[in-house]
């Protein structure tokens, strides 16, 4: 172990060939290339490096203890000098590495395996690729093993859980929906906390990622601190998702088939548990004998045939078929390599009559025009449409079959659909439900996306060490949205209402790069300096309209346009940005990463039009060193530590300018006509620019055991600055509030991630996971006076010294009973309202009332924030069968459950949690478990902790079990490899949150309710307002075919 | 080497151009907006300046901020003739408000936009290069609405804060303003109604009809006078306008307000309305939430029905059609609900701010008992059916003043203001004869005569702006 390591290997970046690598037939389209300064006498050896399935083109061969390496041609060709006693180190992007022996000889054939990662595979980072072994950042990087195989549309369905520091909440689990994609916790306060996303190199979004088929992608990198995220300036401060698909690769072109069919359901251990027709009508017999009679209960009771008892949400779910096949060629030649792929997704949602269908197509080349000069284009057109239900407390298929009363039969005697106005049942709930049923038979919901994304590239090797790279690129995206609502969905009368949103992007990137390494003896630099921009126009036309006279037109042009609701919007920014980085590395041991980005940018106030992004990292691969040569059991060790700055760059397009906006004002006689003014809506606000985060990492990666067990610890601490708050102004200004850079919150957590192969051999067994957990989040500043921001109701506090978004509630403590009001213990609404059987709260500054939850004795208890979040893969092997299981968990979290408070109002007549009904007080003899309250009680609108839903849960994310078919009974069907397998996606749970899916976190507050939000996009972390829909479990089996 | 650099220093020389010409790339206009820093420099910017300036001051009667007009309250509910229908809501009739309400935060809120859109016309103008005369006219007719606005806000609350520039600056030094004397407030409303009336043109024509007039001026000159007790000035003004033959009495009450009269010959100024493009709201504000008809019915400013519906002159024809009673028996004013309406708060009737009853009560205010000031009178009243009065009827001259304004200006919002020009005992005393009357136990006092000043622009200016004695 006290040699040198081989020096540093540069993706897309050209750098020194020497005479030995030009004296071979090199291709370098994807633009690997190698270094070496020292050379051995020795003698040379060659082979063929492939993987499973193909022959691998730009592997890097080295020569372990020397800086001597080369690349494998495309035929997976490699010749290299080395001691006939040595040892040669096989890396190749997510793929791992491997030590070969040379032992003499002079052909030696390489099969590399993507399994398991290690720490000398090679890892993309911006704008470039490092060996994992020289990386001094906190990077993740997830290889093609990790989406392969999974019954998703997209590849985050597939990561969620696979990587430390990453937390992915599907906050709507219908298919091909949008999660929400948080790095390291949120860090922002009113801003966009979304991490940047780049996709083989071009800057874009999560809606395009989303878009890719994730049978396309080779690895995903997950850029977690400053000294990886800082070379992307203002918008690396939330972390970075880079996506990097297949290329072509191999002499011979190859085909694969990757084929998949199975079908989703729901899981009923996901169902509210909620009351029975026999309890329902129970219940209302008590509420009545609580709080007298109402019209609710009364019809409940006297409508109710005595037998009738439908489990609405059983109703609504559907066994939805699940289809997914791809098909792709991908091959070389000496002056082209290609990757083409097609492939068509169709999952079933499992909420009867929605689906989503996905369409891609890539096309990846590169050519070779001589020496020193290569180009490539790549283009991915991506088409996708769902058909979708609404999303509301009660207008949602799943919400309304929480709520609607079980004493309703889902059809009438004449056949029609029951619901709360059917005749019969009128007056039964105060709150109109639809029967879910009609709405997923009537409702209309399409969205419709369009996404090409185009990138061309020259590569120039100037001169020797210096490589010129220019790409432009242009992503474009159409996002259509369609509803109609007829006249006959109720709640009736229902005026019949079309919506038809239509934006459109188009996105436009040129980056230019110079890249120099150099290899002085001991000492490698590698330099890199760019100039880049990148422009967006964003155009959205949306219409509205109503009254429609017959719903067989359900177009707009059917109905009356709203002008109040309907126009066009168009929005536009660019960006400008200077990077540099220098990478120092001392003979393998001493590494030191140097960066820095300068982004001017059209939506920083013109006082802070640029800004400075620089990071500096330090890395130590200890285990190079003398002292630990005797340590065999130690492969590689590494310790490292960065500290940078970056920015988060998402505060409008146009905050930072006076806008004036059309108004409308009449004059003239009679009925008057009108003129048109401008008004002012926004101030221009100079000095408003990006939020910063100052973050440091350290961290720790080992490999032992001959490679056998791995280990990564993270350690960071993030200090966001210069948060983005609307400060309240005197309004005699004209303005209430003006937006400015000031509030302050600290983050820091530790991530761990390892792998264990525990079994090795025929039997094979390998265990790994990743664990994140957070040790602070602490709000430092608000405001210039720290007043706390008051969001949902008064429910959600954010304050200085606390987290975000806290949960502000009364405290309850358990029931109140006889003994309870004579001795006095004061009651919710005073003596005398409140009675035996309600709850009873906490009185917390003990001055004998209990206040409202968002006065004196409110009490600030949890938050949603997960306090740790963990993911354990386990794959057994044997001959050629495989299992593999990943799993997948968090704790620490509450949200404040208003589906949960919306469902306990059986006054209203909905129906009720059974967490309400089981173990209720209902009477002093008969008290119950002492935390139920009695039926009716007082209260029941008042937030209370008894409404508060653990998210916490541990979950079978996937099982795959799969079997490769020897390659020798395939052989004579020119069928080079196959496998055939069966997935499972979420085959059970274990949680005790209630209804739905506690990996979601609602942002929209209960329609129509006066939500005092806070700026930007109005998130309020901690409640669930509506019942979230049961991720599907996905049953699916498979085959991957290569001819 | 040599070609080396120079290769290599061609490449870095067309990378910096592209540097050199992406910066502009910055500057990026909004397209769905106008970018006020590229704004305001012609004649037509101006005038859309104007317009939006007409559109704030349109929203300090129409509620912009909530859509939930606060001056109904702070003028009429507050009063006695009317009412807010939901029970335990007429806090503000019953003084029962504190500057914590919303009507005053919106209300303020409202108000200061309305008057950085009219102080915007008035620094950036000057600055323009165009007609004198135009350039004047406009500048006349938002010092008018500012006036206007600062005339409702010195009775409402006393003095305030005088703001008579853009904001252009969020600094604490500029953005606190304390609040100005009583006395300074109406000199800065006389200055500024006197510039309008020197600069504005007696009429307009076409698709103008409906900006502020000279005579406009004059005559809220008139008023602010007569609100002082500066008599003298009072009657000079508001006879200018009389003897400017430019104003008539409508034939009818009724077609006063009628939804297709817009700025008819006895309307001096008012809130312009239009049905779809800034329709009015007050058909629904002020309609119960059983009315029946388009969108919902907010309930403010109800008449008291005993205490003032039922005190009309049963021959006054200003009674007739200003009322309905929803299926629940509820009454609520029709006024200006515009029948034809067909969604909710998108009427087309125009609110008056001044019209020529109001000028020709005020000239027989102001002028005292006199055969005259009964001739000026008897002109409102032969409108509404009614016989004519004299000194031989019997009260005193201002009551009988008083008495007509009460029933001519319903929902107007000036029976607050009428009460208080009636001085402080007398406003008090008022207010508590209704009460008791009532059999409210209320009790007001002078402190009660003032709204509170909204405790949020208290609050984020440390103290600078006080409060209003009492509050």
């Amino acid at each position: 172990m006290n040699h040198c390591l081989p020096k540093r290997k540069n993706l897309f970046l050209l750098g020194c060939p020497n005479k030995d690598f030009k004296a071979q037939k090199m291709i370098l389209l994807l633009a690997l290339f190698f270094s070496s300064s020292i050379l051995f006498a020795q003698k040379t050896v060659s082979g063929n490096v492939s993987s499973k399935d193909s022959t691998l083109q730009g592997v890097t061969v080295a020569v372990k203890g020397s800086t001597v390496s080369t690349l494998t041609d495309a035929n997976g060709h490699f010749s290299i000098n080395a001691p006939s006693d040595g040892t040669l180190v096989f890396s190749f992007v997510g793929y791992g590495s491997q030590e070969f022996k040379i032992n003499n000889r002079s052909v030696i054939d390489v099969q590399l395996s993507s399994t398991t990662q290690q720490l000398s595979s090679v890892v993309v980072v911006g704008y470039g690729t490092q060996l994992k072994k020289d990386l001094t950042g906190s990077i993740v990087s997830l290889g093609p093993d990790k989406m392969e195989e999974r019954p998703v549309v997209n590849f985050l369905d597939a990561i969620n859980g696979q990587a430390s520091g990453l937390q992915i909440w599907q906050n709507n689990a219908a298919p091909g929906q949008a999660s929400t994609v948080v790095i390291r916790g949120i860090a922002s306060i009113s801003t966009g906390y979304a991490p940047l996303y780049v996709i083989d190199g071009f800057i874009t979004d999560q809606a395009n990622a989303n878009a890719i088929n994730p049978t396309d992608i080779q690895s995903v990198e997950i850029l977690k601190d400053a000294s990886a995220t800082a070379i992307y300036g203002s918008r690396g401060g939330n972390g970075v998702i880079i996506i990097t698909t297949k290329s072509g690769k191999g002499a011979k072109p190859s085909v694969y088939l990757n084929l998949q069919a199975g079908f989703s359901d729901v899981n009923k251990q996901d169902f509210y548990p909620v009351l029975n027709g026999p309890e329902y009508v129970q219940y209302a017999k008590e509420i009545i004998a609580n709080t007298g009679p109402a019209t609710p209960q009364n019809v409940a009771i006297s409508s109710w045939d005595g037998k009738t008892s439908t489990d609405w949400q059983n109703q609504i779910y559907q066994k939805a078929p699940y289809q997914n096949y791809s098909v792709s060629l991908v091959g070389s030649s000496n002056t082209a390599n290609y990757s083409l792929s097609m492939g068509y997704i169709d999952q079933g949602g499992i909420i009867k009559s929605t689906d989503y269908k996905k369409y891609s197509m890539r096309a990846r080349v590169d050519f070779k025009l001589n020496d020193k000069l290569r180009i490539g284009l790549n283009v991915a057109p991506n088409y996708t449409q769902s058909k979708n239900m609404p999303d509301g407390d009660f207008i949602s298929p799943q919400g309304a079959a929480t709520f609607m009363p079980p004493t309703i039969p889902v059809k009438l005697p004449d056949g029609s659909y029951g619901n709360t106005q059917s005749p019969d049942y009128s007056g039964i709930s105060a709150i109109q439900l639809a029967n879910p049923l009609q709405i997923i038979d009537l409702y209309k919901g399409y969205t419709y996306s369009t996404f090409i994304l185009a990138n061309a590239y020259l590569e120039w090797d100037i001169i020797k060490d210096l490589r010129f790279r220019t790409s432009i690129g242009a992503n474009t995206s159409n996002i259509r949205n369609e509803t109609y609502t007829p006249s006959t969905l109720p709640p009736l009368p229902q005026n019949p209402t079309a919506t038809y949103d239509n934006s459109t992007l188009i996105n436009w990137l040129n980056e230019n790069t110079l890249n120099y390494t150099k290899i002085f003896g001991e000492h490698t630099i590698e330099l890199l300096g760019g100039f880049t921009y990148q422009h967006e126009d964003d155009d959205d036309a949306y219409l509205s309209a109503n009254s429609f006279p017959t719903n067989g037109v359900q177009t707009l042009n059917g109905g009356s346009v709203l002008p109040s609701s309907s126009g066009t919007l168009k929005s536009e920014w660019a960006i400008v940005s200077y990077l540099a980085r220098a990478n120092y590395n001392y003979k393998g041991k001493y590494l030191l990463t140097v960066t820095w980005r300068r982004d001017g940018s059209s939506r920083f106030g013109s006082n802070y039009k640029y800004g400075n992004f620089p990071s500096a990292a330090i890395g130590w691969n200890f285990s190079e060193e003398s002292f630990l040569s005797g340590a065999k059991w130690m492969n590689s060790g590494k310790i490292r530590a960065s500290y940078g700055k970056t920015g988060n760059n998402e505060i409008g397009d146009f905050a930072a300018i006076g806008l004036l906006a059309t108004t409308n004002q009449p004059f003239g006689l009679g009925s008057g006509s009108n003129n048109i003014g401008l008004t002012i809506t926004t101030p221009p606000n100079p000095n408003l620019t990006w939020e910063t985060a100052n973050q440091f990492d350290a961290g720790v990666d080992l490999t032992m055991f001959s490679n056998r067990v791995n280990f990564t610890f993270d350690y960071y601490n993030r200090l966001t600055d210069g948060l983005l708050l609307s400060v309240n102004v005197p309004m005699t200004t004209g303005y209430s509030s003006s937006l400015q850079n000031i509030g302050k919150m600290r983050s820091t957590g530790f991530e761990f991630s390892g792998n264990f192969q525990v079994l090795d051999g025929p039997f094979k067994w390998n265990v790994g996971g990743n664990l994140s957990l957070i040790a602070e989040q602490k709000v430092l500043a608000l405001g210039p006076d720290g007043s706390p921001l008051i969001g949902f109701y008064g429910t959600l506090v954010t304050m200085v010294g606390g987290h975000l978004e806290e949960g502000r509630y009364l405290h309850s403590i358990g029931i109140v009973s006889q003994a309870d009001i004579q001795s006095g213990y004061p009651l919710f609404g005073g003596p005398g309202v409140g009675k035996p059987g309600d709850y009873k709260y906490e009185d917390v500054n003990h001055d004998g009332i209990i206040d409202n939850f968002n006065q004196k004795d409110g009490k600030i208890l949890g938050d949603n924030i997960n306090r740790g979040v963990y993911g354990i893969t386990t794959s057994f092997g044997y001959k050629n069968f495989d299992l593999n299981v990943l799993m997948q968990g968090q704790w620490g979290a509450n949200v404040y459950d208003l589906a949960n408070q919306l469902g306990q109002l059986g006054t209203q007549g909905l129906n009720t949690l059974s967490k309400f009904y089981n173990g209720r007080y209902i009477s002093e003899s008969e008290p119950g478990n002492g935390q139920v309250p009695r039926a009716g009680f007082y209260g029941a609108g008042t937030p209370n902790t008894a409404f508060l839903n653990p998210t916490a849960f541990f979950r079978f994310r996937n099982v795959n079990f799969g079997y490769n078919i020897p390659a020798g009974s395939l052989a004579k069907m020119q069928i080079k490899s196959l496998r055939v397998f069966i997935s499972i996606d979420n085959l059970a749970r274990i949680t005790k949150f209630m209804g739905g899916n506690p990996g979601a976190t609602r942002f929209d507050g209960p329609s129509g309710g006066a939500e005092v939000r806070l700026t930007g996009n109005g998130r309020s972390l901690g409640n669930n307002s509506a019942p979230s829909l049961p991720l599907p479990r996905t049953f699916a089996i498979g085959a991957s075919v290569r001819f | 080497m040599k070609t080396i650099n120079r290769k290599t220093s061609s490449l870095l020389a067309i990378l910096l151009l592209t540097f050199i010409s992406c910066s502009k790339q910055l500057d990026i206009a909004p397209l769905s907006y106008v970018n006020s820093a590229d704004f305001y420099n012609s004649a037509s910017d101006i005038l859309q300046a104007v317009n939006a300036a007409y559109a704030g001051h349109r929203g300090v009667y129409v509620g912009k901020t909530s859509g939930l007009p606060p001056i109904f309250q702070l003028e009429d509910v507050r009063a006695d003739d009317y009412d807010n229908g939901n029970s335990g809501d007429d806090v503000m009739g019953l003084f029962q408000v504190d500057g914590s309400s919303q009507w005053y935060l919106w209300n303020w809120t409202d108000t200061y936009y309305a008057i950085n859109l009219c102080n915007t016309v008035i620094d950036r103008a000057p600055k323009v290069d165009m007609d004198d005369v135009l350039r004047n006219r406009y500048i006349a007719e938002v010092t008018f609405l500012r006036a206007q606005i600062y005339f409702l806000m010195v009775q409402d609350y006393g003095g305030v804060p005088l703001v008579l520039h853009e904001t252009t600056s969020f600094d604490a030094s500029v953005v606190n303003v304390a609040r100005s004397s009583v006395a300074d407030t109406y000199t800065q409303i006389i200055t500024d109604l006197q510039f309008a009336a020197a600069n504005l043109p007696e009429t307009y024509t076409g698709n103008d009809i409906g900006r502020v007039t000279k005579w406009a001026a004059i005559g809220l000159l008139g008023k602010v006078y007569l609100q002082e007790g500066d008599l003298g000035n009072a009657q000079t003004s508001l006879r200018a306008v009389v003897n400017s033959g430019l104003y008539k009495l409508m034939p009818t009450y009724q077609e006063v307000f009628a939804p297709t009269n817009h700025n008819n010959a006895e309307s001096l100024f008012e809130i312009q309305q239009l049905a779809n493009f800034a329709g009015s709201p007050y058909g629904n504000i002020m309609a119960t939430p059983n009315w029946g008809g388009a969108g919902a019915g907010y309930n403010y400013d109800l008449p008291q029905v005993a205490y003032y519906l039922n005190s009309f002159d049963p021959a006054d024809e200003r009674k007739v059609g200003l009322t309905a009673t929803d299926p629940l028996g509820n009454v609520y004013s029709v006024k200006y609900l515009d029948p034809a309406m067909t969604t909710g708060f998108n009427g087309n009737t125009d609110f008056p701010v001044l019209r020529y009853a109001d000028i020709l009560l005020m000239l027989a205010e102001s002028i005292g008992e006199s055969d005259e000031a009964y001739g000026y009178i008897n002109q409102v009243r032969a409108r509404a059916g009614l016989p004519d009065i004299s000194s031989a009827t019997p009260g005193a001259f201002i009551d009988k003043v008083m008495n007509e304004r009460r029933y001519e200006f319903s929902f107007e919002c000036n029976r607050w203001h009428d009460i208080l020009r009636m001085g402080t005992d007398k406003a008090i005393q008022t207010m508590n004869n209704y009460f008791s009357s009532q059999g409210i136990s209320k009790v007001i006092d002078a402190h009660d005569l003032l709204h509170p000043i909204p405790v949020s622009i208290i609050e984020v200016t440390n103290g600078l702006v006080a409060q209003n004695p009492g509050y």
